[in-house]
């Protein structure tokens, strides 16, 4: 693939606006408020936005579409589970979460249960969240890179020189701008890469397509993939076959019926987990903290699953499309020779992107591109804040300096800024070495299915309960993510021993450890362990200020003020950018 | 979801006692007063709001996984025939739910409104 010059100046375009607005955001940044929530002054579908660009990352703009392209419908569950993860968000945690004043997750556990143990276990599930999610943003960043940019710097490959420049300017954008630096960018670049979502829909409608006939002349079409053959001469061997049906395994595999992906118990299992796994995004909460009152939190949130509903319907057309498009254009253009066998791509991920070009030439594939790196940048520079506030804020001003000045912790937030990008591309760089990308159908959305997993079961529990269960006690949020964090890292292990050919055993072990998806598992473990850690413990004394916590996160008392001020001040319509709420924290 | 009806709800505001957490002042009309959150108040929202939630959350999470269930348990649900066509499997996933998901988060948003402005914020005198 040559240089696209398109993407080469979109992308230029992007990291120099976003230098200038991070210098920007950096003379507004003087508290710890600021560099971590914004101040809370983000008005409501502002915040919704940046939600919406901070959520949907490298997985729902190039996996979404890649995965349906694979998967067909098993793929469109992604876009699905996705979008059903904001509303347990909404129903359960926003508004109090909000009200509770808390700036992390950590710390609101910890305020919660009054328990040290809590709040560290929380930051150190926070952390495994935030890499496990950071790697595959890097590796589509990497894979974008190569695909539309395709320029490598000395002694590195295009894919490893797109995965360094993104970490090198995210790093520096929100190291130096902090949240409200990400805030706008995360607004801008959400319009963006949903605006590319809708021109490669458009595109393909231009170009004869239409949605429904073609789902339904596509739906008994058999799924084949492209597979690496095993083969004694020198280079990779690919070939095409016909893929089987886990859930049905009488029938073919095919693009209108579930079971290309999942078995029977990984079904239920993945949707559970993508479904409850929101909840437990540091990122994503940390976000619904910014705003102004718990009620703009609601707001938030609403708009949020509205937006969402309308970002994955035509992201799910865009994965259609190109099934239905690809063969024809893979066959007429000798420059996607190598990337694809007998009309399939060997690389999903790049569906969107060679659909764009092929429908709309390089300019299109260009602005496709730069959606993508504005959908990977948006969601790394919340990964970075949220795994950021957790070291300094819940570890390093609570427990090692606590009497740090404002000025100190902030500096302290931008090395641990520095140090998560750092190890991010590290292990991005490991995992692309290990050929591990190899071993799943567009791996990134399932890894990013992974994260989900262990934020459902390892944080979500606690959380629910610090929220709505009176009873909850420390011990029982302890046990609670020790079982559903630890036993989704234990299963999510084993699981990729068990496809690396690593071990092997009885039939039940490979039966458990062939389930991709455990929160049919280890979500009720959680639950669980739970109710029985909270009730063996009753006797335990309430931490001290849980009664005028209760009062915060269910009142509106202390809110009604900032209310009355976004009322007062003419904001009829506080949705409409930033608005003064209190600094609570 | 039906919750209590807003005319209970007025009168279980009325009968909690006026002790008051974190009064804010405001101007109305001529006479400053305070709007007060009593504690038997915000109980009160605290388990309309749970109600209101986990009714909301039980109905979320029976639709969604109602359609795994019926991918693998009812062949009209998510066979394709010879001659193609849209499954009510496909249908529900890439169009239903969705679009179920946007309308049950404004019918919660409302609902959750309305339970804070009917019960807190009661106004009293400045003291």
């Amino acid at each position: 693939m040559t240089m696209n010059t398109a993407a080469v100046v979109l992308g230029v375009i992007f990291i120099i606006g976003s230098l200038v607005v991070s210098l920007y955001a950096r003379r507004r940044t003087r508290t710890v408020l600021d560099f971590y929530l914004a101040g809370r002054r983000i008005g409501a579908f502002a915040n919704a936005s940046a939600i919406c660009g901070d959520y949907f990352s490298a997985a729902s703009f190039l996996g979404v579409a890649a995965a349906v392209y694979v998967s067909g419908l098993d793929g469109v569950w992604f876009a699905t589970g996705f979008a059903a993860g904001l509303v347990p968000v909404l129903l359960f945690l926003a508004a109090p979460l909000r009200r509770s004043g808390a700036f992390t997750i950590p710390e609101f556990l910890g305020m919660r249960f009054g328990s040290r143990a809590v709040r560290l276990t929380a930051v150190v599930l926070i952390q495994l969240v935030v890499f496990m999610y950071l790697v595959p943003q890097l590796l589509g960043l990497g894979e974008t890179w190569a695909v539309a940019i395709g320029a490598a710097l000395p002694g590195l490959t295009p894919f490893d020189t797109g995965m360094l420049v993104g970490a090198l300017v995210m790093v520096a954008y929100v190291g130096v701008g902090g949240m409200r630096a990400a805030t706008w960018q995360q607004i801008f670049f959400f319009w963006f890469f949903f605006s590319a979502v809708l021109m490669v829909v458009a595109l393909a409608y231009l170009n004869g397509f239409r949605y429904l006939p073609a789902l339904a002349d596509l739906a008994p079409e058999p799924l084949r993939t492209v597979h690496e053959a095993a083969g004694e001469e020198a280079g990779v061997q690919w070939q095409v076959r016909d893929d089987p049906n886990r859930l049905h395994p009488d029938r073919p595999a095919r693009f209108g019926e579930p079971g290309h992906r999942y078995g029977a118990a990984e079904q239920v299992s993945m949707v559970l987990g993508l479904a409850l796994g929101t909840c437990g995004l540091p990122h994503i909460i940390m976000r619904h903290l910014t705003s102004p009152t718990g009620r703009l939190a609601r707001d938030a949130g609403t708009y949020v699953v509205i937006l969402a509903t309308l970002y994955y319907i035509p992201a799910v057309m865009a994965g259609v499309a190109a099934r239905a498009l690809l063969p024809g254009i893979l066959s007429q253009d000798s420059r996607y020779a190598p990337l694809a066998v007998e009309g399939y791509l060997k690389s999903p991920e790049q569906a969107v992107l060679i659909l764009a070009a092929g429908l709309g030439g390089d300019v299109a594939m260009g602005f496709v591109a730069a959606g993508a790196f504005a959908a990977i940048l948006s969601t790394m520079s919340g990964l970075l804040l949220s795994g950021a506030a957790a070291l300094s804020h819940d570890v390093y001003a609570a427990d090692i300096d606590p009497r740090a000045p404002e000025r100190r912790q902030i500096l302290v937030g931008r090395l641990a800024v520095i140090a998560i990008g750092f190890l991010g591309l590290v292990m991005g760089a490991a995992m692309r070495r290990t050929g591990v990308l190899q071993t799943y159908p567009s791996v990134l959305a399932v890894m990013v299915s992974w994260v989900f997993a262990l934020a459902g079961a390892g944080l979500f529990p606690a959380l629910l309960a610090a929220i709505w269960w009176p009873r909850a006690t420390a011990r029982g949020a302890l046990a609670a993510m020790l079982v559903g964090g630890g036993g989704t890292l234990l299963w999510i292990g084993l699981h990729a021993a068990h496809v690396g050919g690593v071990i092997s055993g009885p039939p039940w072990l490979e039966a458990l450890a062939g389930l991709s998806q455990p929160s049919i598992v280890t979500v009720p473990l959680a639950a669980l362990a739970l109710v029985l850690g909270s009730l063996r413990s009753q006797a335990q004394t309430a931490p001290q200020g849980l009664q005028d916590l209760w009062m915060r996160m269910h009142g509106t008392a202390a809110e009604r003020p900032a209310v009355r001020l976004v009322e007062v001040s003419g904001v009829t319509d506080p949705a409409g950018g930033e608005v003064a709420g209190p600094g609570g924290g | 979801m039906r919750g209590p009806r807003l005319a209970d709800l007025r009168g279980a505001r009325r009968r909690h006692d006026p002790v008051g957490q974190q009064p804010a002042a405001v101007e109305d009309d001529a006479e400053p007063v305070a709007e007060i959150d009593a504690p038997e108040e915000v109980d009160l929202v605290f388990r309309l709001q749970r109600r209101l939630a986990f009714t909301a959350g039980v109905v979320f999470l029976a639709a969604t996984l109602a359609v795994p269930v019926l991918s693998i348990t009812w062949p009209t649900w998510y066979a394709v025939g010879e001659r193609g066509g849209i499954t009510p499997n496909f249908a529900a996933v890439a169009f239903l739910l969705p679009t179920g998901y946007a309308a049950l988060a404004l019918v919660f948003r409302r609902r959750a409104d309305v339970y804070e402005e009917r019960i807190l914020g009661r106004r009293e005198p400045h003291p």
